[in-house]
């Protein structure tokens, strides 16, 4: 996919790239899902109806929910509601989908990016520091080294047993009403949620940053007099910032698949519990929504990335070689 | 942990109502300030202990726990699962009340029965429910036709049901085709809950969902479910029972499908309470100083090891018996659930005949009979036991060909189970293997025969919905029985227990029961491990809660209030 440098010339091979390349994915993707979904193993409808009841019942409830059809027959009415924001209507919970992920998405979202918010700052701040200073350079990389080595649901119990039960500064459970208490209620899973990101980013960072303060050009501007904050900011950072985007870009992307360990861990019912519960379940049409959330939130951004690059790099938008 | 071999579960009210009625039940289980989890053993034919503590007044708010996460339905006869039947009977009423020991008594309905093919309700006048209808036959009508449709979970209650049908503005007659003793109590479960007839009409199939909810007459209404976070219910200010009003003005219900932050959130008292709190948090929940971990009895919790086929390495009865034998489950009752579970040495639970709805002489028939089995067994799974299983396992001709026992995945008590079984059937000579199941599969197991291929036994966590042996019977050891996966079929033990439906006199039920149980606990087509108590915490400032199993029949949320 689109995150690898080459280079984008006419406005058609751009249309290719950005629109008709992400709905080609989009789709082969979801048929996929779709397939992979129906072929598992396990009956949706013991879910529903428990485990006493009787032949007819299940046949009664599974043509009731059109499971007796063919299989493409019934993707492609799923694919075309989705297309007008029907996902269809859960098995376990007897309600439109969309009923399921209207409340959820809110605060899947605003955990991400809360924990974006932290990976940015922290993880950025601290490679910036680590690539930008010999001595703090140890010091960031064993941090970094360290953070990410620590699993989510650890950091997450971690979490729990010191600031929310021994100090009692943070809830446990639930993701809080009103919008002050949303930001109470996130900030242990987010921040649990961004340390191994974080930790990341900073490496990455940390790397791009040493390696271009080595660079040539960067030496001899150095070696002109110019002011060393300006190199950096103009030289260094900027080059170094390739990197940094993609890996801070994917790592939020990553952070609505990520979120899953959390959710579950502080009980906050956000997408990630639901998708989990509901692959237990085989509840069909929530999975394959959710499923499909991820998958666009996915596409978009790697075709963020791919836009910043250009943005960011003169050498794609020059073309020739 | 969730079989549900039994679900059905029902609902009543009336008894801890708080103040009044919580004075009589025994208090076992009293207070226990630092925190000890205290325990209700009952010996025969007392009255077990039911409650923990006594309601001293009304408190603002409840904020409670759901262990098993969000419902997926709250509509009465559909609620087949811990979370969804809690809520569903704090809010919904039903014809005849379940209190805390299991005894019955009238709720909105009396309830006689001219003969036996005739049930008869007349129900209370004045009660309306929470948008102020009246609450007439029409409605009762309509909620237990809408409990016997087949597309609901209780339908199979009401196979012996000819008609339903209104007899008066305030009475309503069920005519049977045979004779069903089991019925009645079943009809004081979520099978017999009254909903509104108009509203649940137009509801259609959003009924019992988060945006629609129900329409009942019980203690709390139904507030705000929000998706994923939380369901609020209400007090409800007219309540017709005055004796009994709700003892929480709202009750915040929080899902918390991770035991550790279950635990966490009650031992920090940002949780009151939560009913089927995890074994595994035993030893952390009982020095929580925030409240008590309470065992309550009666229960119908238990796990059994049920054989799936008989064709492959368990086809004789000697191999069967070795598995059994080599069992220690006193051992597993100790150590897996901290002694929060007793070892039970039938297929039946002892409390599914040890409770409130039978005399003591019916008890004692049963007890008679499970104290023959208590000797036989009890000193299984040690010493001479295991040499004695030896031997049955060299006659029967076994080669240690692998015995197949299914589990859930993820499941770290019935893991721990697993893990123990094998190791003793080793020192019998048996060559017992796990297969971990991922909880679909798991289920499927229970209702597809083609799930459950290759394997030769299961562990099963079950509950009776009725506190009636009838109820396991008929799904165990009939022909056509939904859970009779070997095919097992004796004509004396059918003739007993389709007997023992149609008797009413409880002596002479217990009776028939007692014969088909001698009967088929020699085939060891089923084994009783043990039973486990209710795990119940509550938070010091709390008191008057249903501690029994019996919760899951009562408006248990409604009767909660402050402890001092």
């Amino acid at each position: 996919m689109p995150a690898k440098v080459s280079r984008v010339r006419s406005s058609g091979s751009r249309l290719a790239r950005w629109v008709l390349a992400p709905v080609a994915t989009i789709l082969l993707a979801s048929i996929a899902l779709y397939v992979a979904l129906s072929l598992a193993p396990g009956d949706p409808l013991t879910a529903v109806l428990g485990d006493k009841a009787t032949p007819e019942q299940y046949a009664a409830l599974r043509h009731q929910m059109g499971l007796d059809r063919p299989l493409l027959e019934r993707y492609w009415d799923w694919f075309t509601s989705a297309l007008h924001g029907d996902f269809g209507t859960s098995l376990t919970y007897r309600q439109p989908v969309s009923d399921l992920l209207a409340p959820r998405i809110g605060i899947t979202l605003s955990l991400a990016v809360y924990a974006g918010v932290i990976i940015i700052v922290v993880g950025v701040g601290l490679g910036l520091i680590g690539g930008a200073t010999r001595k703090a350079g140890p010091a960031v990389a064993a941090v970094s080294g360290l953070g990410v080595a620590v699993p989510t649901f650890v950091a997450a119990q971690v979490l729990i047993a010191v600031f929310a039960v021994n100090l009692g500064w943070f809830p446990v459970l639930g993701a809080g009403d009103s919008p002050s208490e949303r930001v109470v209620h996130l900030t242990l899973p987010a921040i649990a949620l961004s340390i191994g990101f974080s930790a990341y980013v900073a490496q990455v960072t940390r790397a791009a940053v040493g390696e271009e303060r080595t660079r040539p050009h960067v030496e001899t501007a150095t070696g002109r007099g110019l002011a060393g904050g300006w190199v950096f900011r103009r030289h260094v950072v900027r080059n170094a910032s390739i990197p940094i985007v993609t890996v801070a870009a994917l790592a939020v992307a990553g952070l609505f698949a990520g979120a899953v360990v959390v959710e579950y861990a502080f009980s906050l019912g956000g997408l990630g519990s639901l998708l989990v519960q509901s692959v237990g379940a085989k509840d069909y049409d929530v999975v394959l929504a959710i499923a499909l959330v991820l998958l666009v939130v996915f596409v978009l951004t790697t075709t963020f990335i791919d836009l910043v690059q250009f943005a960011l790099d003169p050498r794609m938008r020059k073309g020739g070689n | 942990m969730h079989t549900m071999t039994r679900r059905v579960v029902a609902r009543p009210k009336r008894l801890l109502g708080g103040i009044a009625g919580a004075a009589l039940l025994l208090t076992a289980c009293t207070s226990g300030s630092g925190g000890g989890a205290t325990r209700s053993s009952a010996p025969t034919g007392a009255v077990t202990v039911s409650t923990f503590g006594t309601s001293k007044g009304a408190v603002d708010q409840i904020n409670w726990g759901l262990p098993y996460g969000e419902p997926n339905t709250i509509d009465p006869p559909n609620t087949a699962y811990y979370s969804s039947a809690l809520i569903a009977m704090s809010i919904c009423e039903t014809l005849t009340r379940m209190n805390p020991d299991y005894s019955t008594s009238p709720g909105l309905a009396d309830f006689s029965q001219p003969n036996p093919l005739t049930l008869v309700y007349k129900i209370r006048s004045g009660v309306t429910f929470w948008d102020g209808t009246p609450l007439t036959s029409a409605d009762v009508v309509w909620s237990l036709d809408h409990a016997r449709d087949p597309a609901t979970i209780t339908s199979f209650l009401f196979s012996k049901v000819d008609s339903v049908a209104a007899s008066g503005p305030l009475e309503v007659t069920l005519k049977l085709k045979a004779p069903d003793s089991m019925l009645p109590i079943e009809l004081a479960t979520f099978a017999g809950a009254v909903q509104e007839k108009a509203y649940s009409e137009k509801a259609g199939k959003n009924l019992g969902n988060s945006k629609t909810g129900v329409m009942c007459t019980g203690p709390l209404k139904f507030g705000s479910w929000t998706s994923g976070q939380s369901i609020t219910l209400e007090a409800n200010a007219s309540y017709w029972d005055k004796a009994h009003p709700p003892q929480a003005k709202a009750v915040k219900l929080t899902f918390a499908n991770d035991s550790n932050s279950l635990a966490q959130a009650l031992a920090s008292g940002e949780l009151d309470g939560a009913y089927e709190v995890p074994a595994a948090t035993i030893p952390k929940l009982q020095s929580a100083p925030s409240g008590t971990l309470v065992f309550g009895a009666p229960t119908q919790l238990n796990l059994q090891l049920a054989v799936l086929s008989t064709k492959g390495a368990l086809s004789t009865t000697d191999v069967r018996q070795a598995v059994y034998q080599s069992i220690d489950s006193a051992g597993i009752a100790k150590v897996v659930y901290h002694g929060a579970a007793t070892a039970n040495y039938t297929v039946l639970n002892r409390d599914s005949w040890h409770n409130g709805q039978f005399p003591d002489a019916a008890q004692a028939v049963w007890q008679s009979a499970y104290d023959g089995f208590a000797k036989e067994r009890s000193s299984w799974g040690a010493g001479q036991a295991i040499t004695d299983a030896k031997a049955l396992v060299t006659k029967s001709g076994y080669k240690g060909e692998p015995i197949v026992i299914g589990t859930l995945a993820g499941d770290a008590t019935l893991s721990q189970v697993a893990q123990l079984v094998q190791a003793e059937g080793k020192a019998a000579g048996l060559n017992i293997q796990i297969k971990q199941l991922q909880p679909i599969d798991y289920s499927n197991a229970f209702v597809d025969p083609k799930a459950r291929a290759g394997m030769d036994m299961i562990f099963t966590v079950s509950f009776n919905g009725a506190p009636t042996p009838l109820e396991p019977m008929l799904f165990n050891f009939l022909p056509d029985s939904f859970y009779n996966y070997t095919g097992y079929n004796n004509a004396q033990v059918t003739a007993d227990i389709n007997q023992a439906r149609e008797t009413s006199d409880l002596v002479a039920q217990s009776k028939l029961l007692v014969d088909a149980q001698s009967i088929y606990e020699k085939e060891y087509l089923s084994m009783g491990l043990v039973q486990m108590d209710e795990l119940l915490f509550l938070n010091k400032r709390l008191g008057g809660a249903v501690a029994s199993f019996a919760y899951l029949n009562s408006p248990a949320l409604a009767v909660i209030g402050k402890s001092s």
